[in-house]
């Protein structure tokens, strides 16, 4: 399994304390990896956000920031941190679209990342 | 293997359950549920069957807050700890999770190491607290539970070396009966009020505990005053505030003397005084102490050995002679069982026979006396002395006995002789318990050819329609009841009385107990028919009293056919 620390390290994660959650089995970090692209809560953040549901875009982006803090994807976490505060206030903001982008963006980083740790193998 | 501890994870998102079930899958048994509905449905199947539940806020359906407060509110499961997850995002979820009642938080992201040794403390700690309460006191009255009260009496005694205490315990005697009759819970609910009332009249002057399921005890600085009359109102306290009435409560005291002995053993004490007036009517309290320690060690010993002894022939026949008062002249003997310990030596028959007959043991010790009186009255026939008859006692138990007449007449068949060798001394006291069955059965021994002789009339509530019911031959009469009556002035005798109305009944006389030369010439006087006691000859063992025998019949056999002599006048 050469090559996973590099390339989680490389992404942005923190390899140690991630792994000690997932007791080092790589294997098994690989098998949530995946449930993380079946978790249905960054399309309800889009949807809610669409229909300016301040309230179920909290609910969503809270649950996504428990699973990607889980999962140690830092940049991703870092991404979704930034929308959760103001809408847990319910601010009314413009820039709640960009931030959505933002951790879209991140997502597919993440695809990759997952992509290279299996080829990596 | 032993089964592992359960832990439940509700949690509605599935990659944030499966970590978490991952993370404790390694020490525990983890359930899942995805909201607070379907966690209470999996508490409602395992009960305290699980050790503790991991729960997120967040949720759908039902969210982790009114779970809390559904599960909290519901006694079979508000024991059970939680543990919230959270997000790392400011402490106001965290204080209203631990508000609802959660016992502790764990952060997302989940740390591991954390929430494993979080989990299994607060498990620990649950179950430490759960089994102290449980040691503690007593689950149905909540008075202190036996251990714990033991505990508590060591430190009591340890701590106040100075002052003085008294141990007081209670049995309820009947109690098994009532829980039969009226129902368990009528029962739990006697066991509460009994507690109760231990609670209100001991108060902060002791301490009390639930020793066994109907005794109770309590450890009281020692005061004066503990009379039956306080026990009696206590009593009558109990059966007041149940509907069930007649409750018979023994209490016992044990007063702390020795400290050196253990706590258990204090309290034994106090429940062996209890016991020892057990049965005994309109007494409510006894002390325990050596000579009830003494009497009580006694009767085990010999209930222990009566099986080895009466197999080991330890059991001896002794033969107290009878005279008639018209000329001395042996003319019976009653038989009377000795025991003769291995290693105890004599036992006194006040002593174990009244144990045999609260044990039961009697009867098979009846049927041992029976048989070996006629193999000794066989053996005087073989050996061509004069065949006299010997009474044997049946004693109340017997009566009962409905082979009866077939296991006496099956003995004296065994050494062919005919029944009124044998004459039966039945107890009066037997009347007073069951008439009928006494009348029905002392009937039917006599008409098989059995004497009876009533014995000790006189001692208790003798009936005069008792005398004219029974079918008897001889009246014994008790000596307690003719040393008392010989004191008395010879004109107001109630003595002669009773020989006069014998005679008008046709029944003979057999005073027992005579012990003086006064009290022979005051029996002579009045036409006492024959007489037995120290005065003339105590019981003796078979030989001797054979011998006995022998030297009568070489002097004037001719002129007494004592086997006609000794016998009813009513058969004449």
């Amino acid at each position: 399994m050469s090559g996973f620390r590099e390339i989680f390290e490389e992404y942005g994660g923190d390899y140690q304390t991630t792994m000690a959650r997932f007791m080092f089995k790589e294997d098994m970090y690989l098998r949530f990896l995946d449930m993380l692209f079946q978790d249905e809560n960054l399309q309800k953040l889009g949807e809610a956000l669409e229909a300016e549901d301040l309230q179920a875009a909290f609910e969503a982006a809270h649950t996504m920031k428990g699973v990607v803090g889980n999962m140690g994807l830092e940049p991703l976490f870092l991404a979704v941190c930034r929308i959760v505060e103001p809408l847990r206030l319910k601010e009314a903001r413009t820039d709640y679209k960009e931030m959505y982008q933002e951790i879209q963006k991140e997502f597919v980083r993440v695809d990759g990342l997952k992509e290279r740790l299996k080829k990596g193998e | 293997m032993f089964s592992r501890k359960k832990n439940l994870v509700v949690e509605d998102n599935p990659l944030n359950r499966g970590l978490l079930c991952e993370i404790l899958a390694s020490d525990y048994d983890v359930l899942e549920a995805e909201n607070g509905q379907e966690a209470l449905d999996v508490l409602k199947q395992y009960k305290e069957g699980i050790s503790l539940i991991l729960l997120d806020i967040v949720m759908p359906v039902m969210d982790g807050y009114t779970f809390l407060s559904i599960m909290k509110a519901d006694p079979a499961y508000s024991s059970i700890p939680v543990i919230v997850t959270t997000q790392n995002d400011g402490e106001s979820d965290e204080v209203a999770a631990l508000s609802h009642g959660a016992s502790d938080f764990v952060a997302k992201p989940y740390r591991p190491q954390i929430i494993l040794h979080r989990v299994a403390s607060i498990i620990n700690l649950r179950e430490t607290a759960a089994m102290v309460n449980l040691i503690q006191y007593d689950r149905l009255t909540g008075l202190y539970s036996k251990e714990f009260f033991y505990q508590q009496i060591k430190d009591i005694l340890l701590r106040n070396p100075e002052k003085q205490y008294d141990i007081i315990c209670s049995d309820i005697e009947n109690f098994k009966l009532i829980n039969d009759v009226f129902g368990v819970p009528t029962g739990d609910r006697l066991l509460c009020g009994i507690a109760d009332m231990y609670k209100r009249r001991v108060g902060s002057r002791g301490i009390c505990g639930r020793m066994n399921s109907d005794q109770f005890a309590c450890l009281l600085e020692r005061r004066d005053g503990f009379t039956e009359e306080l026990f009696r109102t206590a009593t009558e306290e109990v059966n007041a505030f149940m509907d069930v009435r007649n409750i018979v409560m023994k209490w016992g005291i044990y007063y702390i003397e020795d400290r050196t002995i253990s706590v258990e053993q204090m309290c034994d004490r106090a429940l062996l005084a209890a016991r020892s007036i057990k049965g005994q009517y309109g007494k409510y309290i006894a002390a325990y102490d050596d000579t009830l320690r003494n009497s009580m060690l006694k009767e085990q010993m010999i209930t222990d050995s009566m099986e080895s002894a009466l197999a080991q022939n330890q059991f001896q026949i002794y033969l107290q002679p009878k005279y008639r008062i018209e000329d001395q002249k042996l003319v019976g003997a009653e038989a009377l069982v000795r025991w003769i310990h291995p290693e105890w030596g004599f036992q006194s028959p006040a002593e174990f026979i009244p144990l045999f007959e609260k044990n039961g043991f009697i009867t098979k010790m009846d049927q041992y006396v029976w048989d070996k009186t006629c193999a000794v009255i066989k053996e005087w026939e073989v050996e061509g002395l004069p065949p006299i008859s010997v009474s044997v006692n049946v004693s109340r138990a017997d009566i009962y006995n409905a082979d009866l007449a077939e296991i006496l007449m099956r003995t004296v068949k065994k050494y062919n002789l005919s029944p009124s060798h044998l004459h039966l001394e039945i107890t009066e006291s037997a009347y007073t318990e069951n008439p009928t069955q006494i009348i029905d059965t002392v009937r039917q021994l006599r008409e098989l050819g059995f004497i009876i002789e009533m014995d000790d009339f006189g001692s208790g509530y003798s009936s005069l329609n008792m005398l004219n019911e029974m079918p008897i031959d001889i009246l014994k009469l008790d000596m307690k009841f003719i040393q008392s009556e010989t004191a008395k002035p010879n004109s107001q005798g109630i003595l002669q009385f009773i020989i006069a109305l014998a005679r008008w009944m046709h029944l003979s006389v057999v005073a027992e107990g005579v012990e003086t030369k006064e009290q022979f010439n005051r029996l002579k006087e009045i036409g006492c028919d024959y007489v037995q006691g120290y005065y003339f000859a105590k019981p003796m063992p078979c030989a001797e009293f054979k011998e006995l025998l022998g030297k009568q019949e070489h002097s004037d056999t001719e002129e007494f056919p004592a086997e006609m002599e000794y016998k009813g006048q009513a058969s004449e």
